[in-house]
């Protein structure tokens, strides 16, 4: 409303800033264009995002399974995220092409690292009796990841995916600006050197729509699968009839 | 092995047992831990420690669980010498260590998945654990909706679903309020009666370890040795009034001096 009122009373120039109403006719009227084009980016992220889960969590499980490892690879992976992805774009889109691969790949090096710190975060933040408790029974290693460590790492996992969701849609934007012909970012670059700042605005509006959307989702999948996992520590109901 | 006869094998042997930890700092010294301690506990007896904090009797556990290697002594259980973990113990720490995704039954039942048994036949023994200490409303719950108090009933439940022989227990109920601490000792006093297992109870409170056990091993501070010994005349089952009697404040007078004599280094 308030934004609406400004763009109109001070009459500023639809290509700085363009009114609400402005942008939701971009949106009517690119409606196909912006549908597809936010289908490919949705691909990109998506597609990245479940490749950093699948490399993410057993690279993971190894460097917590081995101190060897861990010494070894995480200050590798360390060095690796400290390089801006933005800055190594170019050279992945040299690497993989202009296809959607290379977008792919931009989304799933943003999002691989949440994955890997919250769950090896997860694995190893588990009670010391809990382990001693296990052991004092004979458990093996691999009875120790299944039945303690890895649901343990469950909810780190999960909040560990929220993060790299958002930033797997912000990786695969990255990459279609770098060098592409289609995906939001696409459009977004497009419109903006030719001052459709309405349409800039239209695909921005949907890129967040998507982010939050993927957000939530992953919430979803959360609640369902952890049904025991209560963030706050809710108060407990029968705790006060203790007998 | 050689054939024992069970009667007269002690449950537990404590040996001279010593633990030297490596130390703390690169050019520190080795940090003396348990000095010397040699006790016996009878099968089915019910021996507590006590001793001022920081004496050893979590260390003490851990060796005896067959979780930290022994320095020197040694330490049988039912004429077995430990070297490693051995699976007839059943233990419960301070705090409860449930597992938050499974629901109070499948917790009581994890020590069988680990022993790789079939659940199947444990699950009836899991369910008249859980009806012994007033759990089996809660058996589908998870642990996080209970009470601290519940939550230890629970673990004990747990430590007790493979029937070992040895239960051993480190300061269970320290960390709850007095009025559950003397529910779960009345609670624990009737499991023990029932099941009859041989308990070593670790505890801060004097009172707590005159009113449960047969016998209690007073140690001294770090690095500890067995200062002295009791052995706790009082009839059983025991009530929580009987520890107003002249008899229970006899028992609880001499140990605290004993531990306020180990602290102030004398003794």
């Amino acid at each position: 409303m308030v934004w609406q009122l400004v763009t109109v009373v001070f009459d500023i120039p639809k290509w700085l800033l363009p009114s609400p109403i402005a942008i939701l006719d971009a949106m009517v009227k690119n409606a196909g264009a912006l549908w597809t084009n936010s289908l490919v980016t949705l691909y990109e992220s998506l597609v990245g995002f479940l490749l950093s889960v699948a490399i993410g969590v057993p690279l993971a499980v190894l460097i917590v399974w081995s101190p060897y490892l861990r010494n070894t690879v995480y200050p590798v992976l360390l060095l690796f995220q400290s390089i801006p992805k933005t800055a190594i774009a170019p050279l992945i889109v040299i690497w993989f092409g202009h296809g959607i691969f290379s977008k792919v790949v931009v989304a799933f090096l943003v999002a691989f690292f949440p994955i890997v710190v919250d769950t090896a975060a997860g694995l190893m933040s588990v009670e010391g009796d809990m382990l001693n408790l296990s052991r004092s029974l004979k458990s093996s290693r691999v009875q120790e990841f299944r039945y303690i460590r890895l649901p343990n790492a469950l909810p780190y996992f999960f909040s560990g995916c929220k993060v790299a969701i958002t930033l797997a849609v912000i990786g695969a934007v990255i990459g279609e600006f770098v060098g592409g012909s289609q995906g939001l970012g696409y459009i977004i670059l497009l419109a903006a050197s030719q001052l459709q700042t309405s349409l800039v605005f239209a695909a921005l509006v949907i890129l967040s729509i998507q982010g939050i959307l993927l957000f939530y989702a992953i919430g979803f999948v959360e609640r369902v699968l952890l049904p025991w996992y209560t963030p706050d520590t809710s108060e407990s109901a029968i705790a006060a009839g203790g007998g | 092995m050689p054939d024992k006869n069970t009667l007269s094998v002690p449950a537990i042997a404590m040996q001279q047992v010593r633990k030297v930890y490596p130390p703390l700092k690169r050019k520190g010294d080795p940090v003396l831990a348990v000095e010397d301690i040699s006790f016996t506990v009878a099968r089915s007896e019910f021996v507590s420690v006590v001793g001022p904090s920081g004496c050893g009797k979590s260390t003490l556990i851990k060796m005896l669980a067959g979780l930290l290697p022994i320095t020197s002594g040694t330490i049988e259980v039912d004429g077995n010498l430990v070297t490693g973990p051995h699976d007839d113990i059943g233990i419960v720490f301070q705090s409860p260590v449930l597992l938050k995704w499974r629901s109070v039954l499948d917790n009581v039942l994890f020590p069988i998945d680990i022993l790789k048994k079939s659940r199947k036949e444990f699950t009836q023994q899991a369910e008249e654990l859980l009806h012994l200490v007033g759990l089996w409303d809660f058996r589908d719950h998870y642990p996080s909706v209970l009470s601290g108090g519940m939550q230890q009933r629970a673990s004990l439940c747990r430590s007790l679903i493979h029937d070992p022989s040895l239960l051993v227990m480190d300061e269970p109920f320290g960390a709850l309020d007095a009025f559950t601490r003397d529910e779960m000792n009345l609670e624990l006093q009737r499991v023990w009666s029932q099941r009859r297992k041989t308990v070593l109870f670790i505890t801060h409170s004097i009172q707590e370890a005159v009113f449960l056990s047969d016998r209690i091993v007073v140690l001294s501070t770090r690095p500890s040795k067995v200062d002295s010994i009791f052995t706790i005349d009082l009839p059983r089952p025991r009530l929580l009034e009987m520890r107003y009697s002249e008899a229970f404040g006899h028992y609880t007078e001499q140990i605290h001096a004993r531990i306020m004599q180990a602290r102030s280094g004398g003794g």
